[in-house]
């Protein structure tokens, strides 16, 4: 089914990002219906629609794709206009820059819950770029166009995020992001760093092409401006304020008291919280 | 408004004299940008209707080099390719509805449920249905209520064949159809049975009305004849 009962009998493009993996209670043979924010079984830091197909390395060109959806009625296709941009890792909103634009595509779409995969994009990341990067995707038409200027996976079916970062156990070298407040007023947020969820492990294992192995770290988050921490096993909260369109660099140590066996993988994540509402995340593969 | 969007069209039109050394363009500024929302001001200064009305001059290589720069160029290039967009759009809706009016073949629609439906027989199901009690809102889908008493056989062709099985493989075939037709007119035998198609019951039935009601369970039918209509 799609979104709104009231857009579904109309031939507007109605366009989306499938997020990954589907959420279970899809209708039949439906995947990703669109909706958002999408079942919490899913990550929202790493969507099946917006794939990377070469392997990033700062310093040269990496390729992507995306996949897109479209829950229009009627029965002619509609123009997907498809953006990507590459990002520093962040747990929060991005505010993209227009330097680090990645690639376009237009492309048609059926509808009735038509998919469409763009050709894949190129851009040079820069050699400055840090170890690890996030990419972002947007899906519009003249006609269908996100409702606000923000970059919003986890609420706009209109965006979608990979932000997936893998490293090697079993004290892997800590990992720098950044926390955001992209809206115009300073704000409070939680950071939560914990295991990523049992039931998330099988669609990772797709991707990873690795065995799912549930470990518990010990983790800390270190605040790189003010010198704060928070340190802990299983889960760590940790409140942060940020000024409007600050980006706060943070730093995330995990230890495992073993590494993943050969082949095996666990996974953690970061989701920051803004009033008990999911704001954004990102997510931390760590391979044996 | 046409003015402007021919403005638009001539991409850029007097604007590009300013884009060519780099600079921001003030008409655009004042009827283009925030959507067309100033289009219609026709209080053009004497500068303006001068530019608008000057033969337009090949640009160099530089000046263009210079107007790729400038923002406003970049707005110009967004809304030619939306222009764009809109009108393969508008083409593919024309030609749907053409489609669906039967002016047109579907051929490129055949994937979309519209057409899809008519492509092969589908599954076969207890029929004629009984009616719903309202079914204006629900025209589009197959009732969900029970079968009528007695329900009828199955449909004549199997499950899956395609339009052209009456054709070749499929009985009645159109030559038999054809055959019994031309054998009638040849015996004089005209309207020997009325196979009205809005009133039949199933498939090769004839055309009928209830003895009692329609609700009635089970459902009394009576065939007419073509001088009962």
């Amino acid at each position: 089914m799609p979104p709104d009962q009231d857009e579904k009998l109309n031939d507007l493009p109605l366009l989306y990002i499938p997020a990954y993996p589907p959420p279970a209670l899809a209708p039949p043979d439906k995947g990703d219906t669109g909706l958002r924010p999408v079942a919490p079984v899913v990550p929202v830091w790493a969507s099946a629609g917006l794939q990377a197909l070469t392997a990033f390395q700062p310093g040269s060109d990496l390729t992507v794709q995306v996949t897109v959806g479209n829950w229009q009625g009627g029965n002619s296709d509609s123009s997907a206009d498809v953006a990507v941009w590459w990002s520093p890792p962040v747990s929060g909103k991005p505010v993209l820059d227009p330097k680090k634009f990645l690639g376009f595509s237009s492309i048609p779409v059926s509808p009735h819950g038509g998919r469409a995969t763009t050709p894949p994009m190129t851009g040079t990341i820069p050699s400055d770029s840090g170890p690890h990067i996030c990419l972002f995707a947007l899906v519009c038409n003249a006609l269908d166009m996100p409702e606000t200027a923000l970059v919003d996976p986890v609420n706009d079916r209109h965006w979608a995020q990979h932000n997936l970062i893998v490293v090697a156990g079993p004290a892997p070298q800590p990992i720098g992001f950044f926390a955001t407040n992209a809206s115009g007023a300073p704000a409070r947020f939680d950071l939560h760093v914990r295991s990523v969820g049992q039931e998330m492990l099988p669609g990772l294992a797709e991707t990873q092409q690795a065995e799912p192995v549930q470990q518990l770290g010990q983790f800390r988050l270190q605040d790189r401006d003010t010198g704060g921490e928070a340190v802990g096993e299983r889960s760590v909260v940790h409140p942060v304020t940020l000024e409007a369109g600050e980006q706060r660099e943070m730093q995330l140590s995990i230890t495992l008291p073993d590494p993943p066996p050969q082949g095996a993988f666990t996974a953690f994540e970061v989701l920051q919280l803004q009033d008990d509402t999911l704001v954004g995340g990102l997510g931390i593969v760590v391979r044996g | 408004m046409l003015a402007f969007l021919g403005f638009l069209v001539l991409l850029g039109g007097p604007c590009w004299e300013e884009w060519g050394s780099g600079k921001r363009c003030k008409f655009w500024d004042k009827h283009v940008k925030d959507n067309f929302q100033n289009a219609g001001n026709n209080n053009l200064s004497q500068e303006e209707k001068d530019a608008l009305a000057a033969e337009p001059s090949a640009l160099t290589s530089e000046q263009f080099v210079a107007a790729a720069a400038v923002d406003q160029v970049n707005d110009l290039v967004m809304k030619l390719f939306h222009l764009q967009v809109h009108i393969w759009e508008s083409l593919g809706k024309a030609r749907a509805f053409l489609a669906a009016c039967g002016l047109v073949y579907p051929d490129h629609n055949l994937a979309f449920p519209l057409h899809q439906q008519f492509l092969a027989i589908p599954a076969s199901v207890p029929s004629p249905r009984r009616h719903e009690v309202d079914p204006v809102p629900v025209f589009y889908r197959f009732p969900p209520t029970p079968p009528e008493n007695p329900a009828s056989a199955s449909g004549l062709y199997p499950v899956g064949a395609t339009p052209d099985v009456f054709l070749l493989t499929g009985q009645p075939s159109i030559s038999s159809t054809a055959l019994q037709t031309w054998r009638q007119i040849a015996a004089g035998d005209f309207d020997a049975s009325n196979l009205d198609l809005d009133g039949d019951r199933r498939a090769l039935d004839s055309c009928w009305a209830t003895e009692g009601s329609i609700d009635d369970d089970p459902i009394i039918a009576v065939s007419l004849a073509y001088e009962d209509m």
